[in-house]
């Protein structure tokens, strides 16, 4: 009987352990037509200035039952900073502000990630990670909101997410023209990706 | 935008600095080259720095001199840097043999490292220029800098005074060419080179101190060269510009046939003619943007 007993226990731990795995961490690759990275700075206190990057790149591996196995690295072309004014980009590329022929590509790579919820119930990743722009890396935490999983028009399996957050453009090397040009941006990235 | 402090800290500070450092080495030592070296050395270091420090604070603005991510961050190590060969030079023959090989191993040195981690020599993703492109940019670069650095020191005693006035205006024309064309980061830096320029011209007149900017050849052309490379590279100054200003500085500071009668002259004419022509072009382009932007609100900055 106990032999009988020790066998079927042993059965059991093979039979759960062949079982799939219910939740597996997904790859997305960032769709840049759907993806906005969109920032605001004072002027002069008068008002506020809206530009965006308009060459992001990047891919993000999403697991909602183990957000530690998460990650997100994304590449933002400096270059393609975009105000609608050509003259006033023109100088937002220079050494003045950007610096883009010195610092080409702004880039975000994530060191933790945890998931809580919020008031809504809706699920928010705090991503901390490694921000470099203007050739300094410091820590920030971008607090994604996921918005959406589900299939997409193609019927393959897409996510999407949207933060909002606040930046010293100094803490980044960039102090020509603080204060008159704020110090403080207010940053709002929205992406989507596509599982790879 | 350039404010009253950057006008104080990076025009007048080093200005000062520069006088009294060549007026009291002059009244210790009586030797010129010292006094010019550290005259040029003190002020230029000082004033980069302390342009810097108005937006991160004096600490981090001379820890960024060693743990470089700006590309300029490395002009105050390259101007102590450029001390070295000439005084190796002084120590007999075989001083002057690695005087030599340290001069063009800066030369070749300065290009590479200011623009290395750049679009043009990425640390990583693809390269904007074929090997044979490095090699006649940077090579191109390192060899207008040593020439100019071996035809200021070639000139030690051929009106001196006169000499440090010109590469004053030379840095000055250098300054107000780069910031037409749209850089007022680097325009400063280049107003920092002329207030040392000025300060050091100063003392030589006061004190009579007998010799011009080929006494600190080395940190002077370099920073000047420096501040040049990134103007070009970086913040994209118009090629033919940089030569003029480097031509310039050259015929301005340098070696221009010595004894003869037409020299001073002609040196005039040559230095004030390439800069003058620098700035009146910049200045046009400068004008043609400002016209075409009329009604931009940007322009109201």
């Amino acid at each position: 009987m106990k032999s009988f007993a020790a066998h079927a226990l042993v059965l059991l731990a093979l039979s759960l352990g062949a079982q799939p795995a219910v939740h597996a961490a997904d790859s997305y690759v960032v769709d840049p037509s759907h993806t906005s990275v969109i920032f605001g700075i004072s002027h002069l206190g008068f008002s506020y200035t809206y530009g965006r990057f308009n060459k992001v790149s990047g891919s993000y591996v999403l697991d909602e039952a183990n957000p530690a196995a998460s990650s997100f690295d994304f590449t933002i072309e400096t270059a393609s900073v975009d105000t609608g004014d050509a003259k006033r980009d023109e100088h937002l590329r220079k050494p003045d502000f950007f610096n883009a022929n010195e610092f080409p590509q702004i880039t975000f790579k994530s060191t933790e990630v945890k998931s809580e919820k919020n008031d809504k119930g809706e699920t928010i990743f705090q991503v901390t990670g490694d921000l470099t722009m203007h050739g300094v890396t410091r820590k920030v935490t971008l607090p994604l909101r996921l918005l959406k999983v589900g299939p997409g028009m193609d019927g393959k399996q897409r996510s999407g997410f949207i933060a909002e957050t606040r930046l010293l453009r100094s803490e980044f090397g960039m102090t020509n023209m603080v204060p008159h040009i704020g110090d403080d941006v207010a940053v709002t990235i929205s992406f989507e990706g596509g599982v790879q | 935008m350039i404010r009253l402090t950057d006008i104080l800290l990076g025009g007048i500070l080093p200005g000062i600095l520069a006088v009294a450092a060549l007026a009291l080495v002059w009244k210790l030592t009586k030797n010129a080259a010292s006094s010019w070296r550290t005259a040029a050395v003190l002020s230029l270091v000082a004033g980069l720095w302390a342009l810097d420090a108005q937006g991160v604070g004096l600490s981090t603005a001379i820890s960024k001199s060693l743990r470089i991510t700006e590309a300029r961050d490395f002009l105050p190590l390259m101007v102590i840097l450029a001390v070295v060969p000439d005084a190796v030079a002084t120590l007999g023959k075989n001083g002057s043999i690695a005087g030599w090989v340290l001069r063009i191993a800066l030369c070749g040195f300065l290009p590479w490292r200011m623009l290395n981690g750049t679009k043009y020599l990425p640390k990583n993703g693809p390269l904007l220029w074929s090997t044979g492109e490095m090699i006649a940019w940077l090579g191109g670069t390192a060899l207008a800098i040593f020439a100019t650095w071996s035809l200021v020191r070639a000139e030690s005693t051929e009106k001196p005074k006169l000499r440090s006035v010109l590469a004053a205006i030379v840095a000055l024309c250098g300054a107000i060419t780069i910031a037409m064309s749209g850089s007022i980061t680097y325009a400063q830096l280049m107003g920092v080179l002329t207030a040392t320029l000025t300060g050091c011209a100063l003392g030589t007149w006061l004190l009579k101190v007998g010799r011009g900017p080929d006494a600190a050849a080395g940190p002077l052309v370099v920073s000047f060269g420096g501040i040049l490379v990134l103007a070009h590279f970086i913040a994209e100054v118009k090629l033919l510009y940089v030569v003029l200003l480097l031509v310039g500085y050259a015929v301005g500071a340098g070696w221009f046939f010595p004894g003869k009668k037409w020299s001073t002259p002609v040196r005039c004419a040559v230095c004030l003619l390439a800069i003058s022509a620098a700035v009146v072009m910049a200045g046009l382009d400068f004008a043609a943007a400002q016209a075409v932007a009329a009604n931009n609100p940007y322009m109201s900055l």
